[in-house]
């Protein structure tokens, strides 16, 4: 007997009444759990310096490797060597160029994320 | 692995360090003009998907309310990919679920069985992570259109650009979308290989340089050690990679940035 509340409610109203509140506590701490976990907060995406240099990396040369094959195989189809392969191996080098920079920017954006969202992860 | 090489470098130092990539054929088999042998490669994929699923029943064989190690491995994958795709994708991305679970699962295990020496590393081939890169590629354009249907089209034309600077603009975003199989699968592939490679090169140094007498040999072999551990990182790192990739590019065909 040492907790008040329970020595007050041997009636079925207040046992009733016991079992609303918890279950009222239960779907809040759901809600908030919930909540906690919607939120962006683990560490994604950010690796190694290597793996960061890698990935860059890849990304600029399959540009340039796509953008040159797109322009070969148009060219020995159409039989215009060497004009669409010029053409496509710097649309390719454009591309790779914009990949590496759309990676660099989800690399930091990523990081900063981590930075201002867990201090204490 | 060392004692791998001295059985191919007998006749002087000719060690190749690319011989562990070689496929060999276990058991032929023909379907027409097709050679659909079982290979070492497709043993090891079976070893790696047999790992799995039998990590994963086993860890939630008993389902204690306290999880014992086996279970703990289980809910922490679990928990890890589902994050991952709350991260990146939202919680619409959680339908995709046991895709990107699958996918980082295998190649994990793929991975990872290949740092057992005498293994075959299935990952060390291009045409593994090719097909699986396309694959993806394939199905998150589907349901690109699926979601969207022609508007996604949209997608390879960005916000606010003058229209004289489509005809520029729009080839290059096209070629940009087309790179994604390329720089998807080479990355692993190349990660895996180059690693591997690496692995056996300093391997050949411990026989090439013990010649010379126990401390020349020694220096390699702490290497060796140090590049193990660096692999098995690698080895992590580039499943993940590889998982969180296909949940941006999930995002990217569902909410076209």
């Amino acid at each position: 007997m040492a907790d008040p509340e329970d020595g007050k409610s041997p009636d079925t109203s207040g046992a009733e009444k016991g079992r609303n509140s918890d279950l009222a506590d239960f779907g809040a701490r759901l809600r908030k759990t919930q909540q906690a976990h919607l939120k962006p907060a683990s560490g994604g995406g950010r690796g190694t310096a290597m793996g960061i240099a890698f990935r860059l990396v890849t990304e600029l040369v399959a540009g340039v490797f796509v953008g040159a094959a797109i322009g070969w195989v148009l060219d020995s189809w159409l039989g215009t060597r060497p004009w669409f392969l010029l053409v496509f191996f710097f649309i390719g080098a454009a591309a790779g160029i914009l990949n590496v920079y759309r990676a660099a920017r989800q690399i930091a954006a990523s990081a900063e994320r981590d930075a201002g969202g867990d201090q204490q992860g | 692995m060392a004692t791998e090489n001295a059985e191919h470098g007998g006749g002087g130092f000719a060690i190749d360090p690319m011989h562990q990539f070689e496929i060999k054929t276990l058991f032929p088999m023909q379907f027409g003009n097709i050679d659909a042998s079982f290979t070492n490669s497709s043993l090891f994929m079976v070893l790696a998907a047999a790992g799995v699923i039998g990590l994963m029943l086993t860890g939630i064989n008993r389902r204690a309310m306290v999880p014992g190690r086996l279970q703990s491995i289980v809910e922490m994958s679990y928990e890890f990919i589902a994050n991952m795709l709350r991260d990146n994708v939202g919680t619409a991305g959680l339908r995709f679920f046991p895709f990107v679970f699958t996918l980082f699962t295998f190649i994990l295990a793929c991975n990872l069985l290949g740092m057992i020496p005498y293994s075959f590393t299935v990952t060390s081939h291009i045409i593994v992570t090719f097909a699986l890169a396309f694959f993806i590629f394939i199905g998150v354009t589907i349901l690109g259109f699926a979601v969207h249907g022609v508007g996604y089209m949209k997608f390879f034309v960005p916000h606010g650009v003058p229209v004289y600077l489509l005809p520029l603009v729009v080839p290059i975003e096209v070629v940009s979308y087309l790179t994604r199989p390329i720089s998807l699968s080479v990355r692993l592939f190349a990660n895996i290989m180059a690693g591997h490679t690496v692995l056996k090169v300093f391997a050949g140094f411990v026989i090439a340089l013990g010649a010379f007498g126990f401390a020349p040999g020694i220096v390699p072999l702490l290497f060796m050690v140090g590049l193990t551990g660096l692999e098995v990182l690698v080895a992590a790192l580039q499943a993940y990679v590889f998982a969180i990739l296909t949940c941006i590019y999930l995002n990217d065909a569902l909410h076209m940035h």
